[in-house]
């Protein structure tokens, strides 16, 4: 099976099919994590397109040191989310060819009150989280809703590993026990 | 807070609106080739027939001839009556295909003859094999048969070729009379079956430098229905008749139930696989500019100082039935290009050329004395990891219908098999190398998935080549763009996956100038996978 550093190289040559494959990949996660910062389906999908067309036309100033294309569209993601306006403008026309593509019809009663729910829970839940400073924001929402490590975290963002520990580690303090650390390094044990 | 995460799901695309969405995408970033067919590609390597071509020629070319006498039209054949019964058949070529199907018919044989281009051959399987017995003795399944002089097919009865033997060695009539009356080959209509049948079919080909003459045949004995020809490339075809997996023959049943892991158990897979990486030796494995213990191509070439170098990671994953992984990967013998970069290293200390993350890894010595990482992960596949295996159970396990299956033609598309450079084709290729590098991918999709990639044009053959665990193969390669291509390693008896590699093949065009021409940029070699029921556990027959 391809792996995303074979479908980034192939991507950086101009393969657009690699690309639409980790499109495929990777969507659903950096759209979750769209959601989590706009808490506004319209402008996570948006952003989801966004960060790919970005993604894409970047592609060569753009190289992965990780296995995964995770961190990189997260970093993407991060960009695109905080300048929302002004990265949406470039991409006006391919939006409008992107958008309301494989749209579950809104008359379904279920489906959009499922949806409205969804982003109800959403606006509440993250509240604490969208109080805090952009900085600590950034990097706490990359650690709740994606598996990146504290090193891909650095990687999204381009910050230093000491950085990121220390932001968590300060936004920790001002949430208080709500926020547990997800990736504590689990003791491997040893193979037979 | 973790356990406060609302459900996103209903916000979330499914799979239907992804693939669409995709679509959407690949479009707007490449409007170039929206509404259009792909520009067959320019390649340096490899065979370039265009299938669609070759089968037009292939209708064209059935217009021939039986030679009237001083006709100086080459005779395709000629049939000659022998004495006492039965007929000789000198076959020059196979191009009257069906004059020549019409003469054994009229002589008692039933047969299937199809004239190819050059360079082509008929996708096997298409009959099931079968064996008469002969005349003169033994039994017979099939030869190939080729050379600017006729393939003679005698049919007679077992009692005139006894009465020819005797004759022979009685002296009573020549070598050359003999030899000519008893053929290439002696068939006997008595002793087929009903169900029994000869294809035959061949090629124009070169003899003795002549390119005008000659030809090149294959005569079988078939049993049962026997499926028209459908040319495909030789190169490609070639491949194809190196073997079909077991079970996957023109009868194929049911593929057997693909080994998913059930509640509690693990789908191991073991591999061994082999990257081009720099490794930095004043930064002692640290990207100078991300500050980061990174190593990987992307440091490689004229900003990078760092020094190339094929670093092999034995890899081994036990999957369960959520997708979560425990992997552990071994580093092996790391190989530089130079003895130079060689003492650099050393120099240096050798420290393990690979990502090094202690919030993520666990990094030890193993039994060996190498470095070895362990950590838990998730199948890039999700929650769902063999939803999948589903969706391979349903794909057809007809080449071209597979092909066409998984194809992401959009608009209207012809039926031929595009190029490996180009978009659609290389796409192509790709999905199917994934579902031969899929443990659970069942033995007739594989068949299918092999002879549906060997249909592609643009691919080469390469033959007796070894994989990164050693093994030596046949491989089928292609080119992509910038001196990248692909190569797929397959064990010639079984036609089973070993490796599949990224190959740079014009190191210069790939940006990498440091590096041989042919270089595995990355390289998979499927070693082994099994089901066990703890994620220390091996299959039994692991090494």
């Amino acid at each position: 099976m391809a792996d995303d550093l074979q479908l980034w190289e192939r991507t950086r040559s101009g393969d657009a099919e690699a690309f639409g494959d980790l499109y495929e990949r990777h969507a659903v996660m950096v759209q979750s994590y769209c959601l989590w910062r706009t808490a506004d389906l319209q402008l996570a999908e948006d952003s989801t397109a966004t960060v790919f067309l970005e993604a894409w036309r970047k592609r060569r100033r753009l190289t992965l040191s990780t296995d995964s294309a995770a961190p990189l569209l997260l970093g993407i993601a991060n960009n695109v989310v905080h300048r929302q306006w002004r990265s949406q403008r470039r991409y006006r026309d391919a939006l409008e060819r992107v958008r309301n593509v494989g749209q579950i019809p809104a008359d379904l009663e279920a489906e959009a009150i499922a949806r409205v729910d969804a982003i109800r829970q959403l606006r509440s839940g993250g509240e604490a989280i969208r109080q805090l400073p952009r900085r600590e924001r950034e990097v706490l929402a990359l650690l709740a809703w994606s598996d990146l490590s504290y090193g891909e975290i650095a990687e999204a963002l381009g910050l230093p590993i000491g950085t990121v520990r220390s932001r968590i580690a300060r936004a920790r303090t001002r949430l208080g026990d709500a926020f547990p650390d997800p990736t504590e390094p689990r003791p491997a044990e040893e193979v037979q | 807070m973790n356990e406060s995460k609302p459900d996103l799901s209903p916000l979330l695309p499914d799979d239907a609106a992804l693939k669409a969405r995709r679509a959407a995408l690949v479009d707007a970033v490449d409007p170039s080739r929206k509404g259009r067919p792909p520009a067959p590609g320019r390649g340096r390597r490899g065979l370039r027939l265009a299938l669609g071509t070759a089968m037009a020629v292939a209708a064209v070319a059935l217009a021939l001839i039986l030679m009237a006498g001083g006709d100086p039209t080459p005779t395709a054949f000629a049939v000659e009556p022998q004495e006492g019964g039965g007929v000789t058949i000198k076959v020059y070529s196979l191009e009257d295909a069906s004059g020549l199907e019409k003469a054994l018919e009229d002589a008692g044989i039933r047969a299937q003859v199809t004239w190819l281009p050059p360079g082509m051959l008929c996708r096997e399987p298409r009959f099931t094999p079968s064996i008469v017995k002969l005349p003169g003795g033994g039994s017979l399944s099939g030869f190939n048969a080729g050379g600017p002089g006729a393939l003679t097919i005698s049919v007679g009865s077992t009692q005139r070729l006894r009465e020819r033997f005797r004759e022979h060695r009685r002296g009573e009539i020549s070598d050359d009379d003999y030899y000519e009356s008893i053929g290439t080959v002696n068939l006997d209509p008595a002793a087929f079956r009903p169900d029994q049948s000869v294809v035959l079919f061949g090629s124009p080909k070169p003899f003795d430098g002549d390119p005008e003459g000659g030809y090149e045949a294959d005569f079988q004995i078939a049993e049962g229905p026997v499926e028209p020809c459908r040319p495909i490339s030789a190169a490609a075809g070639s491949i194809g008749s190196i073997a079909t997996p077991p079970g996957a023959g023109a009868g194929a049943s049911h593929p057997p139930a693909p080994a998913i892991p059930g509640p509690g158990q693990f789908l191991y897979t073991k591999t061994k696989v082999v990257q081009l990486q720099g490794w930095n030796p004043t930064g002692r494995g640290t990207d100078p500019r991300s500050n980061q213990r990174h190593f990987t191509a992307n440091l490689l070439g004229p900003e990078g100082e760092a020094l190339p170098a094929l670093v092999p990671t034995l890899k081994e994953v036990w999957m369960d039935p959520e997708g979560k992984t425990r992997e552990r990967e071994t580093l092996g013998r790391v190989e530089f290009f130079s003895a130079d970069d060689q003492q650099r290293w050393e120099e240096a200390g050798s420290p393990p050329p690979f990502e090094y993350d202690p919030s993520k890894h666990e990094v030890k010595r193993g039994s060996s004395g190498r470095p070895v990482k362990e950590f838990a992960s998730r199948s890039w596949r999700g929650r769902n990891a063999f939803a999948y295996v589903g969706k391979l159970s349903r794909l057809p396990t007809e080449p071209g219908a597979l092909r066409e299956a998984i194809e992401n033609r959009r608009g209207s598309g012809s039926g031929a098999p595009a190029p490996a450079d180009s978009q659609v084709g290389a796409a192509t290729a790709e999905r199917l190398i994934e579902i031969l590098g899929e443990p659970v991918t069942s033995a007739a999709l594989q068949a299918a998935a092999f002879a549906a990639l060997a249909e592609i044009p643009g691919i080469e053959l390469q033959r007796g080549v070894t994989d990164a665990a050693g093994r030596r193969g046949d491989a089928i390669a292609w080119d992509r763009e910038r001196g990248f291509g692909r190569r797929l390693i397959f064990d010639p008896r079984t036609s089973r996956l070993l490796a599949e590699a990224e190959v740079i093949f014009d190191a210069k065009a790939a940006g990498y100038p440091g590096v041989p021409d042919d270089t595995v940029f990355r390289e998979t070699a499927y070693l082994q996978s099994g089901i066990v029921d703890s994620d220390h556990e091996r299959p039994p027959d692991a090494e």
